[in-house]
């Protein structure tokens, strides 16, 4: 058969009115209609046939609106669109049918979006349709009126059907003014926790255009009456509350919600709906008014905007970063809370280069200013005027300045200041009321002044916005030890005799000593005072006392005197390792060695032993010598095997004074400073040999058979 | 005459091109408005970084690094864990240990014998957290703290781990955490370096600490950590020689800045100019010191704070009341160290002492800090480079036991500064793993930095075509730790 464009289009014709017949019963009977399964899957398409009919209709809607010239196009033109408008025609009707169809399964309700999307498809399908049978007419203006309304139509009608599958308003939130997050401390329980989830999960098919089971969740009273299974819950017992049994049922459950493959509600989500019901459904509830360890409040501090933290704003124009830059010296800096913010803080180092006039130069500044870090300058009272010109001020620090309180007043004018620290100053308790009108006083540091912990409680009183800060004051009596006293000279060895000097570092201690060994008391020893002659051997032991603390343990010190100063000792063999001192000198330089044996007041000798020439400037009566010696058997350092000291006055001819064998180590003998007195019948002498013969090993010590260390700090000739 | 036409199409010329190119130049520029950064990702890279001064407002001002060094047992301090004491002497179960690696110290043991604390732990402040009868003072102070009981490490050694703590990575000579702070925030006094270090020594067997730890590695050398030493003269080569007045010495520095600034413009190194600065703050620091060192103007309660210790200079204590002076005068980050917390053997004797060592200094620390007003803008940072293991190295008995290096948790504490006091983290009952809330160690960095103001992705410095970081490529802030 011959293509015959003719016969088509009746049959087009013939189809169209019957489509519309059919579309305008089907509308009508609304939801009387019952639709067999296999329509159901017709009527679904409808979201993705009803592309056609939009983009038909819109082509051909211009088409008709815009103006053809030459004849031959415009008869081109009638009889492309004539074809075209058909075929729209005829993809909305079917388009239409589909969508009554989908719209008569369970769950559409009558009112809204849906009511007007259904309207717009008949009309859309009408327009169309007269569009058709009126593309021929010639009144060109009836015709194009037509097709304008159709765009219109196509438009509206898309628009509320975007709505019922995508929400309300789908196209335009990107560019709606956004909610801003609620803060916690402002949140409502239902419209900042519950609804919005409500809205992301059930309230797609759960609103007053679509609402499935008869359930709509939009409204508060809504939620309330529930839906055709009755009641969603009852307020105050979520454990048989259809809602909560409804989320709980297996997801494979043809009664669980959300549908299997619908976003389901999380755990802590199901949590939030559950204690809100428990809590009785409130619809008006403040987060912050629910108690403290509340599991919804609990929930709701994960869920929102943490409470807007008081971060200070300011509304004051930068300062001229040049000047800021030209007001910082050595002495004073000045620089920006952080980059490119206004607020300037200001802080003072060294006292002695500190005047009233650097604060002065900072008022060019004082626009800006809100901190100023004066503590330990010598601020005084009649300063105080020229830092309250600063009225941004939120911090100032005067504590340990010179300020006696007197002119305090003018800074409770500082109408933001925030902290204020005073502590370290004289301020009395009238002086300090007069801060009482500071407005915006948060916290006020008071300790160490002239008011007594009475007077500050006292204070607190009158301060209703501000903490009187106090301080750490040992309260509770509790008695700690002191620590001992030092020694002003560290010289132990000296000539003829010395002035000992103690010191302590706490105020007001007194340095009880003895001079005879026994352990000085805190009652009976004798108080040092400037300074104690010592004339001999001495063993020093004193203590510190103080009221309101334990006395220290005693400080024990050995003072050596030496009669006779050599001229020189050389030694024979050099020091070994890495303590070699000074050399010879550290023999006589009048320093005692400690523990510490690396300090450098030791001589170590290990293979080669100790052999010293001394020489004196003149003959000298000498009837001891003491070596200096250290004990430490773990860090093989012992007492030597054997010691001669010879002398005369020639050091090529020189007679045996004196040898001695010290009492060899045990395995037990602690860490120790020693003493190796030699006495000998008086001789005289100008020069002397000292020749110390280092022990080896003894059979106790792990090392056995090695060398043992012989160590000598200072050699002492009486 | 048609090839004519066909060669002019042909004969494009500049104008015909960009013309008929507009368009496509045109909608390529609209393609890009979509994609924001595109022309700019160079740009914002290369974005100038203000050293000297914070990207945002800050929490804190200055730190104070309470420095644990050897790694305090967190097993008997802030981690309670009762199940080691009821599974006392029954070997690590494997699902726990999961095969991780051990030291060579432990590695070799046949057995690894769980052993609980030796010491009682009880509930102190709002936050009920568990504190160690070891604390009893900081256990006053525990609603002013944010324990986090889940930081963990990588290192497993003292030295790399500590390097690791104190410079963001593992091997030496990067810039230190101080100078870092240092270079981005700048000093606030002049008469003091930013960065400075304290050293104490407690009895217990100790780990070194070398200065490499404060050293400012590739940043400019005026960030590197001074060490305050106690004794006679704490800043070395500080004080005049015998005969060189004040007077004498500034006509001194006068000349040799001449010199050097003509060596400077000889040779552009801006190592000399720095090396000016340093001899200028030396000379400020000759009176700033002094006043710092002086401790005979504290009151007695103060001194009752931090205990009579803290007038023996070279203690700890003595080293908290310097920090606490330091940081008040405007020092940006003072570092301290007290050793001897490597408890392999004898650890309930030796960490008692250690204990004793720094309880009560470094909680009068934070109550001085607060009673000066100063806490609000100082952090206060406690602990040490790694935790210890839940099970005994070496023998056990029922009151003396050891505990190996072990990285994978461990406890510090921070106070002050824009932190939220309270628990932070969690460890499973063995205390092995962290179950909850971990903190990396460049987390725990990225987090102070945010405190100091400073974003860690932009404190960086070019160095050998890179740029560096403190926080290398990792890091991240942790708001729960923050207030």
């Amino acid at each position: 058969m011959r293509w015959n464009p003719f016969r088509w289009q009746y049959a087009g014709n013939q189809l169209l009115i019957a489509t519309n017949l059919f579309a305008g019963v089907v509308f009508i009977g609304g939801s009387r209609i019952v639709v067999p399964a296999w329509l159901q899957v017709l009527g679904r398409m409808h979201p993705l046939f009803l592309h056609f009919p939009i983009v038909l209709l819109i082509i051909s809607g211009l088409l008709l609106l815009i103006p053809m010239r030459s004849p031959a196009g415009r008869e081109v033109k009638a009889q492309f669109t004539s074809w075209l408008l058909l075929v729209a025609a005829l993809s909305s009707a079917v388009t239409v049918i589909m969508g009554l169809l989908l719209a008569s399964e369970p769950g559409y309700s009558d009112n809204g979006a849906i009511q007007w999307h259904k309207w717009g498809g008949m009309a859309v399908l009408w327009t169309a349709s007269t569009l058709y049978w009126l593309r021929n007419a010639t009144i060109q203006w009836v015709l194009k009126i037509n097709a304008a309304v159709t765009i219109v139509l196509v438009i509206l009608t898309g628009h509320f059907g975007a709505d019922l599958t995508h929400g309300a308003n789908f196209v335009l939130t990107p560019v709606m003014p956004q909610n801003p997050p609620v803060a916690f401390d402002k949140a409502l329980v239902y419209e900042h926790l519950v609804k919005p989830i409500l809205q992301e999960k059930c309230m797609n098919c759960h609103q007053t255009g679509k609402a499935k089971g008869g359930l709509s969740m939009e409204l508060p009273k809504q939620l309330l009456t529930g839906g055709k299974t009755g009641k969603l819950f009852i307020p105050g017992n979520p454990d048989i509350s259809l809602l909560m049994e409804r989320l709980h049922l297996p997801e494979t459950d043809k009664k669980h919600m959300p549908p299997a493959g619908k976003p389901q509600l999380t755990a802590e989500e199901a949590a939030v709906l559950y204690h809100w019901i428990k809590g009785g459904a409130d619809f008006k509830a403040m987060v912050a008014s629910l108690p403290a360890h509340d599991s919804l409040r609990l929930l709701a501090t994960a869920r929102l905007q943490p409470a807007a933290d008081n971060e200070p704003v300011y509304d004051f124009a930068p300062a001229d970063a040049k000047l800021v830059q030209q007001l910082n010296n050595n002495y004073r800096v000045v620089y920006p809370i952080a980059l490119n913010q206004a607020p300037l803080v200001a802080n003072w180092y060294n006292k002695d280069k500190f005047d009233i006039q650097s604060v002065v130069e900072l008022l060019k500044l004082k626009e800006q200013l809100i901190e100023m870090h004066l503590q330990k300058m010598p601020v005084k009272d009649a300063d105080l005027e020229v830092i309250s010109q600063f009225k941004q001020l939120r911090v100032l620090n005067l504590s340990f300045t010179n300020i006696t309180g007197k002119t305090l007043a003018v800074l409770a004018k500082l109408p933001h200041l925030r902290s204020l620290s005073i502590s370290g100053t004289t301020v009395n308790i009238q002086q300090l009321m007069q801060l009482k009108s500071a407005p915006a006083l948060q916290a006020l540091y008071v300790w160490n002044t002239g008011l007594s912990p009475a007077d500050i409680s006292e204070a607190q009183k009158g301060f209703p916005q501000t903490t009187l800060v106090k301080g750490f004051t040992n309260d509770n009596g509790e008695m700690l030890k002191l620590n001992q006293p030092n020694l002003v000279s560290p010289a132990a060895v000296f000539r003829n005799n010395m002035q000992l000097k103690l010191q302590h570092p706490v105020n007001g201690v007194a340095i009880r000593f003895t001079l005879d060994g026994s352990d000085p008391d805190s009652v009976h020893s004798p108080i040092f005072k400037d300074s104690i002659l010592i004339t001999d051997n001495t063993i020093v032991k004193a203590i510190a006392c103080k009221d309101g603390w334990y006395a220290s343990d005693p400080l024990q010190l050995s003072l050596y005197k030496t009669t006779y100063q050599p001229d020189s000792i050389t030694l024979l063999h050099p020091p070994e390792g890495s303590y070699v001192g000074s050399g010879s000198k550290t023999l006589f330089d009048g320093q005692k060695g400690s523990k510490d044996f690396g300090s450098g007041k030791w001589l170590g000798f290990l293979k080669n032993g100790f052999e010293a020439a001394v020489h004196f400037p003149k003959q000298v009566s000498l009837s001891e010598v003491a070596i200096g010696s250290f004990r430490h058997t773990g860090a093989h350092i012992f007492m030597p095997h054997e010691v001669e000291i010879w002398g005369g006055n020639d050091i090529r001819h020189l007679k045996l004074l004196k040898k001695m064998v010290p009492t060899p180590d045990k395995k037990d003998d602690a860490v120790a400073t020693m003493s190796i007195n030699c006495s000998f019948p008086v001789a005289e002498v100008s020069c002397l040999k000292i020749v110390v013969t280092p022990t080896t090993i003894p059979a106790w010590h792990p090392d056995k058979g090695k060398h043992g260390w012989f160590f000598v700090d200072e050699l002492l000739f009486n | 005459m048609k090839n004519e036409f066909f060669e002019h199409h042909l004969n494009m010329n500049r104008r015909k091109f960009l013309s008929r190119l507009s368009l496509g130049i045109g909608s390529a520029a609209l393609g890009s408005l979509l994609i924001p950064d595109l022309f700019r990702n160079n740009i914002t890279d290369e974005a100038p970084f203000v050293p000297g001064i914070p990207h945002f407002a800050p929490k804190a001002k200055r730190i104070i690094y309470l420095f644990q060094n050897g790694a305090p047992s967190q097993l008997e301090s802030f981690d309670y864990k009762p199940k080691l004491r009821e599974m006392m002497g029954q070997d690590l179960p494997a699902s726990i240990r999961q095969g991780q690696r051990l030291t060579g110290m432990t590695a070799g043991q046949s057995s690894f014998p769980l052993v609980g604390s030796y010491y009682d732990f009880k509930e102190y402040g709002e936050s009920r957290a568990w504190i160690s009868d070891l604390f009893p003072h900081t256990a006053k102070i525990v609603d002013d703290i944010c324990i986090v009981r889940s930081m963990f490490t990588e290192a497993i050694n003292h030295d790399p781990a500590l390097t690791f703590f104190q410079t963001g990575a593992q091997q030496g000579n990067r810039a230190s955490f101080g100078s870092w702070m240092s270079y981005g925030l700048g000093s606030e006094n002049k008469n003091l370096p930013a960065f400075c270090v304290l050293l104490s020594r407690g009895k217990g067997n100790g780990q070194g600490v070398y200065s490499k730890l404060w050293s400012n590695g590739f940043l400019d050398s005026i960030h590197q950590g001074v060490q305050f030493s106690s004794g006679d003269s704490p800043v070395l080569y500080l004080n005049n020689p015998v005969g060189i007045d004040m007077a004498n010495r500034r006509q001194m520095l006068d000349q040799l800045a001449a010199l050097n600034d003509q060596s400077y413009k000889s040779f552009g190194d801006p190592e000399i100019n720095t090396k000016i600065q340093q001899y200028e703050m030396a000379y400020r620091m000759q009176t700033a010191v002094p006043e710092l060192t002086d401790l005979s103007r504290e009151s007695d309660d103060t001194i009752k704070l931090y205990g009579p210790e803290s007038l023996v200079p070279g203690t700890f204590a003595a080293n908290c009341l310097l920090a606490r002076k330091l940081s008040e005068s405007g020092v940006r980050f003072v570092q301290l160290y007290h050793q001897g917390w490597d408890q392999h053997g004898n650890l309930p004797n030796e960490m008692a002492g250690q204990a004793k060592d720094v309880d009560r200094a470094s909680a009068a620390l934070i109550t001085d800090l607060k009673q000066r007003g100063l806490l609000d803008e100082t952090l206060v940072i406690w602990g040490g480079e790694f935790g210890r293991t839940n099970y005994c190295q070496g023998k056990m008995t029922a009151d003396n036991y050891g505990r190996d290096h072990h990285p994978r948790a461990f406890s510090i504490w921070m106070a002050g500064g824009g932190v939220k006091p309270g628990v932070y983290g969690e460890t499973d009952e063995f205390g092995y793993n962290i179950v909850k809330d971990p903190v990396h160690v460049h987390d725990l960095h990225a987090t102070i930095l945010h405190l100091m103001g400073l974003d860690h992705e932009k404190l960086t410095f070019k160095h050998q075509g890179r740029r560096y970081r403190l926080t290398d490529v990792a890091g991240k802030v942790i708001p729960g730790l923050m207030a």
